[in-house]
């Protein structure tokens, strides 16, 4: 009787390309009125469902058909659940996508099914010259992040990114800011990050944002004060056109390139958006991640 | 003899449901087609040449009946179906209240409900209970009829446990105490010669589409002298007619109102000339080989439960209920349908019997001429995969 819910989704949603499957739409919302109003399903198409696919199985294999029929109860229990459980996930990542624009949600730090190396694809976007943002490292490759200090994806990718460094002093990253719109801190936050590599302490003021949510002007002083920076000046810095021009410069240069989330990443010409793992790196890395489409989660520019 | 020629190839699934309706045969087709291309007309009362030509078509069949069945032409009335047939005796003759009827509890309910409906106008149904493997015993019936026992209805092979009845040992019994004899020779005809000039049976009815007619047609035999009445009148039926009254014919053709299933009727022609051409001989003998071999798979196969008869002696006609341990009937039915054999499953329109047997439905293999003994092989293979679920 349970499979008729996951049937008439199925058969409802196969009926619009094909009539055939109609019908049995029409069985199956049938048998799950009579379940809803305690009757007992009289069409028999949960039968036939379980008997089409043991007899399928039986040609392939009749120890899997036969532990599938002793258990099918369970089984279609245990999927009916799973498919209304994936239905309300969907639904709440469809919601996230047109509220956030992301299917993760607004804070979320989970990284995305999607991604663009797994996937086989990078994004397509034009080339960025380096040696322009703040670079941490010597080595002589560098891997340009553009990055927003206020984006989910950005600060779930910090870890991989540390582990991927350390394991390959060869690498240098340099970080080009990229504010997304829809944070309302962002911009001020990237300012900040720019007055503290002014005292030369972008990198410790990086892992701090990274540390701390609260990017208020209040905690973005606070957590200048904690690394040592001298406020006087960082209040200045912060204040100061020239550093909201900087930050837009990073932008432009963004936004030419095509960049449509963050984080981007450059790496040996290739471009890659989304969260990245530490293999997906090494992949960049070795020039086996070649451009295409790539469909990942990111937080998205406008 | 090779039959094949014959009928639609089974190339894909293996024909199993002979029962319910048997494979249409390509000369009925033929003969049908024949009808709507070349001479399409309503019969009688016409005077050009297309409706003289189906009107002889029509009539010939009548003709064929009686040559078939060793019986008259004027005996045989077109019906729907075997069940309009029974109907239309139930309907068709007077009854009074204490009247009784004998049926036996495993009956397919097309010749059990008109007898049920009987109860309205006083007529009682008295039950003759079968075995549990179909057979009836005759002293039982001894003990049921009297005097007030106006008609025996019986079904010459059980459309469920197909255990072979002694139709002419019964009739004989039951025409002693004066009692009329329907016979339901729906699973009978087309698989065994049926006589009417010897079997004393005053009514018999089948339906064209279990031997290898079309559907939509059958016949109703009535004896001459058995008391009959149309159960319904209209064009065709009449000799006179004013705004007061009307008269009917005297013929056959009193039964028969409005336009017929002409192409349906000459089609049944062809079946039962079919069935001549190759022959009861040929037939009884093939599908006794059939039996044989069904009968060993299935007392053979682990985890199956076969009703009715389990020797071939007392195996009446090729069909054979069965359930398998565990497993729904309809599942088993879909999965075997999915390993290329179709087959019929639920109650199979007898509850009576279903309750009787303590199940609610069976798996039915039913066979015919066209079927071989390479499908027997290949559906123990596949009753096995299904078996082995259990």
């Amino acid at each position: 009787m349970v499979l008729c819910f996951i049937a008439l989704f199925v058969f409802a949603f196969l009926g619009i390309f094909s009539a055939k499957y109609r019908a049995l739409a029409g069985e199956a919302f049938d048998c799950v009125i009579r379940t809803a109003t305690l009757r007992p399903c009289q069409s028999g198409l949960d039968e036939r469902i379980k008997a089409t696919l043991i007899a399928k199985l039986l040609e392939k294999s009749p120890s899997s058909a036969r532990i599938i029929n002793n258990h099918f109860q369970v089984l279609s229990v245990a999927f009916t659940l799973l498919f209304f459980a994936s239905m309300f996930y969907s639904a709440v990542s469809v919601y996230n996508y047109w509220a956030y624009g992301n299917c993760n949600g607004q804070e979320s730090g989970a990284f995305c099914v999607f991604d663009a190396v797994a996937n086989g694809g990078a994004a397509q976007l034009k080339p960025v010259f380096p040696g322009v943002g703040p670079v941490l490292g010597s080595g002589n490759v560098t891997l340009v992040e553009f990055g927003c200090f206020d984006c989910q994806y950005t600060k779930a990718t910090e870890p991989y990114l540390h582990e991927f460094l350390l394991a390959h002093p060869e690498v240098s990253l340099e970080f080009r800011v990229l504010p997304i719109t829809e944070h309302n801190e962002s911009f001020n936050t990237a300012k900040a990050a720019f007055c503290a590599e002014e005292q030369g302490k972008f990198w410790e003021y990086h892992d701090a944002l990274f540390s701390d949510a609260d990017h208020s002007s209040e905690n973005l002083r606070k957590m200048a004060q904690k690394i040592g920076l001298e406020l006087v000046n960082f209040d200045g810095c912060v204040q100061a056109e020239s550093t909201a021009e900087r930050v837009r410069v990073d932008e432009k240069a963004g936004h030419d390139a095509g960049i449509y989330g963050t984080p981007t990443f450059y790496l040996n010409g290739v471009s890659l958006v989304g969260p990245q793992s530490v293999s997906d790196f090494e992949s960049l890395l070795k020039g086996n991640v070649q451009h295409g489409p790539g469909q990942v989660s990111s937080c998205t520019t406008h | 003899m090779d039959v094949s020629k014959f009928f639609p190839p089974q190339e894909k699934v293996a024909y199993f449901d002979s029962a319910a309706s048997s494979l249409t045969a390509l000369p009925v087709l033929k003969k049908m087609d024949e009808y709507y291309l070349q001479y399409r007309s309503n019969v009688h009362r016409g005077a050009h040449r297309f409706t003289r030509k189906s009107s002889e078509e029509y009539e010939g069949v009548y003709k064929k009946l009686a040559k078939f069945f060793h019986a008259k032409e004027s005996e045989f009335i077109s019906v729907r179906n075997c069940t309009e047939g029974i109907n239309g005796v139930a309907l068709g003759r007077e009854w009074k209240e204490g009247d009784e009827v004998i049926v036996t509890d495993i009956e397919h309910h097309s010749n059990l409900l008109p007898w049920l409906q009987l109860k309205k106008k006083g007529v009682k149904v008295r039950v003759l209970e079968a075995e549990m493997d179909g057979s009836v015993d005759a002293e039982k019936l001894r003990v049921l009829l009297s005097k007030k026992t106006k008609l025996f209805a019986f079904s010459a092979c059980s459309n469920v446990l197909g255990a072979k009845v002694p139709v002419e040992k019964l009739a004989k019994i039951a025409k002693e105490e004066g009692a009329l004899i329907l016979l339901d020779a729906a699973q009978y005809v087309g698989h065994h010669p049926l006589d009417l000039g010897r079997m004393p049976v005053d009514f018999m009815a089948f339906s064209a589409h279990k031997c290898f007619g079309p559907t939509g047609v059958g016949a109703l035999f009535h004896r001459e002298g058995a008391q009959l009445e149309p159960w319904f009148v209209g064009g065709g039926t009449v000799r006179n007619v004013s705004t007061e009254e009307f008269s009917l014919l005297e013929n056959r053709e009193r039964f028969e109102a409005g336009t017929p299933a002409i192409a349906e009727w000459i089609g049944l022609g062809a079946a039962i000339e079919l069935i001549s051409q190759i022959g009861y001989g040929n037939m009884e003998a093939h599908e006794k080989k059939l039996v044989g071999k069904m009968l060993s798979v299935f007392l053979d196969a682990e985890n199956v439960k076969l009703y009715g008869p389990k020797s071939a002696e007392e195996k009446g006609c090729a069909l054979f209920s069965f359930n398998v341990k565990s497993l729904a009937h309809h599942e088993v039915a879909v999965m075997l349908d999915n390993l290329g054999f179709a087959l019929r499953s639920g109650h199979h329109c007898a509850i009576p019997l279903a309750k009787k047997l303590g199940v609610e439905g069976t798996v039915r293999a039913s066979l015919h001429v066209y079927n071989t003994q390479e499908q027997i092989q290949g559906f123990e293979e596949a009753l096995g995969k299904v078996a082995k679920l259990a």
